[in-house]
């Protein structure tokens, strides 16, 4: 039920103007649907950190039923997907799960995800496309 | 008496209504026998019969005269006799009184009062078995008044106003909007109605002694208001100062529960709160909330307004206070009672802070995570700083000993033996001069400025000759020199 405090991109245009817009902050964009479980649990995360983590990232949740427009693209088939931009270029995380360009498994730990978020602010602060999670997630799976 | 407990334990062991009738008849007949004459003889005869067993006894089946049920009632007359015998009393020698309280013996007034304070028990226990009585007749009528109205003196007076024709209770809806709120009075209005079918009339005799009892109630219940208004305008003369913190009516309960003016002062603030906490017989038995003192101060204004999790601070709070004042009044230092009214108005202010809700304010959002350059590890500032630490030659020296000599030692202030080991083998040229004061460069020469100034102003002050030469260390604005 918290994907209804979060921000809603509509459309794809929103979507864009959302990793455009941002200059000094992180954008985190769930993509996913808000009846799904998995989605559901993400959001509940996303919502309790949203206040503090604001300084340096901006949460987003886009409807993958709603804005089909990045599914292709963006490879968006898991029930929930969050993926990180930094001034409009795609940040990659090594989650130890063999796919660096989102996170596609549910983390129910607000401080695991603080933590995700600031290593990925750190290393794109210093330019760096690919940053390594700061734990291992190779035993986690897509739920 | 004895006769009167032969009989009580015979009633006990049968339910047979006759021989219950009988013991009435005896105890009428003692009581007749010593009508009492003044306010002890009236007392002692109340505590003699045992409420419990009144209230066990009231059963629909037999029938009481409302003489029976109250003693206290048909002798309201001769108790409003004697207080208004002291009334005038305590006007004229109030001073007297205050004087009589501290020292060991006690004035006759001052007994008095003590001895009616226990009337407003008694004629409560009163009150609740008549509306026993009443409400035990009456539910044949409207059983759900009870539940309706739960004030014993409510109940009788609604009673006997409303009747048994509950059809016609709408005629009567002002007279309900005098005890109970617009609500109240609609679900009361509401249930008569819905009752009027099936209600039962009562038997002609039965509806008088009912009425009577009503009437009786609703006296005793002014009578209380009465003697407790008397006893508390007489007693908090004694404590104005506990009286300006809780009110009248409870400083004159908690002194009465001490029995005295310097009890009060002498009582652990902690045991305050338990003052007056009422057994399980009686009415207010009910109890929803988990405050385990619901005594006198737990009915004082200053607490009984405060929600439930704030009660216990707030006994705590008045207590202390209390405790004071009756302290200060024992010294008799504040006669008009300012000192009470000043904490009166410090635990208002506590209580009121008690009750502002706590801040709503949400997470703190967490800083920006910036890469800082570390802090420096080595080089020649953190060198000479960890020299300053160093153990002196001097030190390690003391630590040593010389093999197949003996040490020798010194005794300290404290009278310590301290060892010298080598120590005194070395020169004092080799102690660490690390450890020294040391002074940076800008203090040197601000040092130096000062040092400056300061001969100037000398120099100006000797001129000038017991001129203003102002003492302080800011470097001030020069003097022209002519």
């Amino acid at each position: 039920m918290s994907s209804i405090f979060l921000t809603h991109l509509r459309t794809g245009w929103h979507v864009d103007q959302a990793i455009l817009s941002e200059d000094q902050r992180l954008v985190i964009i769930r993509f996913g649907r808000d009846h799904d479980r998995t989605c559901m649990i993400m959001d509940e995360v996303l919502y309790g950190i949203a206040e503090k983590v604001k300084n340096f990232a901006a949460i987003y949740v886009c409807d993958i039923e709603q804005v089909p427009d990045f599914n292709e693209m963006y490879e968006l088939y898991d029930p929930c997907t969050v993926m990180f931009f930094f001034r409009n270029k795609h940040m990659m995380c090594d989650f130890g799960t063999g796919n660096n360009n989102k996170l596609n498994f549910t983390i129910d730990n607000k401080q695991e995800m603080i933590d995700i978020i600031e290593t990925i602010y750190r290393g794109a602060t210093k330019g760096k496309g690919l940053v390594a999670s700061p734990k291992d997630y190779s035993s986690a799976r897509a739920r | 008496m004895t006769d009167y407990a032969d009989a009580l334990a015979a009633d006990f062991g049968s339910d047979d209504s006759d021989s219950e009738e009988q013991i009435e008849h005896t105890e009428s007949i003692e009581k007749d026998t010593s009508a009492p004459q003044n306010l002890e003889q009236v007392l002692q005869a109340t505590k003699k019969v045992d409420l419990k067993h009144k209230l066990q006894q009231i059963d629909p089946k037999t029938m009481f005269s409302v003489a029976e049920l109250s003693q206290i009632s048909s002798n309201m007359g001769l108790i409003r006799q004697e207080l208004e015998k002291y009334a005038d009393k305590f006007n004229v020698e109030n001073m007297e009184l205050v004087a009589g309280v501290t020292g060991s013996t006690q004035s006759d007034e001052y007994m008095f009062l003590m001895r009616l304070s226990a009337l407003p028990d008694l004629i409560s226990d009163e009150i609740e078995v008549l509306h026993k009585y009443v409400s035990s007749r009456y539910k044949a009528v409207f059983p759900e008044l009870e539940t309706l109205a739960k004030n014993s003196v409510d109940y009788c007076r609604i009673v006997a106003t409303i009747g048994q024709d509950l059809d016609e209770v709408r005629t009567h809806q002002e007279f309900l909007k005098l005890i109970f709120s617009g609500e109240k009075v609609l679900a009361i209005v509401m249930a008569a109605i819905q009752q009027a079918p099936k209600s039962r009339e009562l038997r002609p005799l039965e509806w008088t002694s009912v009425k009577e009892a009503c009437q009786a109630a609703v006296d005793l219940g002014a009578f209380l208001k009465e003697v407790t208004d008397f006893v508390a305008d007489k007693l908090s003369k004694y404590a104005p100062n506990v009286s300006a913190i809780v009110g009248e009516k409870v400083a004159s309960q908690l002194l009465i529960s001490t029995g005295s003016l310097a009890q009060l002062a002498l009582t652990p603030s902690c045991n305050l709160p338990s003052f007056g906490v009422r057994d399980l017989l009686s009415q207010q038995s009910t109890r929803t909330t988990h405050i385990r003192s619901t005594g006198y101060l737990y009915h004082c204004l200053l607490v009984c307004g405060m929600p439930p999790e704030n009660v216990k601070q707030a006994l705590r709070i008045v207590s202390g206070k209390v405790i004071l004042a009756a302290r200060i009044d024992v010294s008799r230092s504040s006669p008009g009672g300012e000192l009470g009214a000043k904490f009166r108005r410090e635990i208002q202010e506590k209580l009121d802070k008690l009750l502002i809700p706590p801040d709503q304010s949400g997470p703190k959002a967490l800083p920006v995570p910036q890469e800082r350059k570390s802090k420096k590890r080595a080089g020649r500032r953190l060198r000479k700083m960890k020299e300053r630490f160093n153990m002196s030659e001097l030190r390690k020296a003391q630590n040593k000993m010389e093999f197949g000599k003996e040490e020798r030692t010194i005794t300290d202030s404290f009278g310590e033996e301290v060892g010298l080991g080598m120590s005194r083998d070395l020169d004092a040229a080799r102690a660490n001069r690390n450890t020294d004061a040391r002074l940076s460069k800008a203090m040197i020469s601000r040092l130096q400025k000062q040092k400056e100034t300061d001969t100037m102003e000398g120099v100006f002050a000797a001129a000038k000759r017991g001129g203003t030469s102002t003492g302080s260390n800011q470097p001030t604005k020069r003097p022209r020199i002519i």
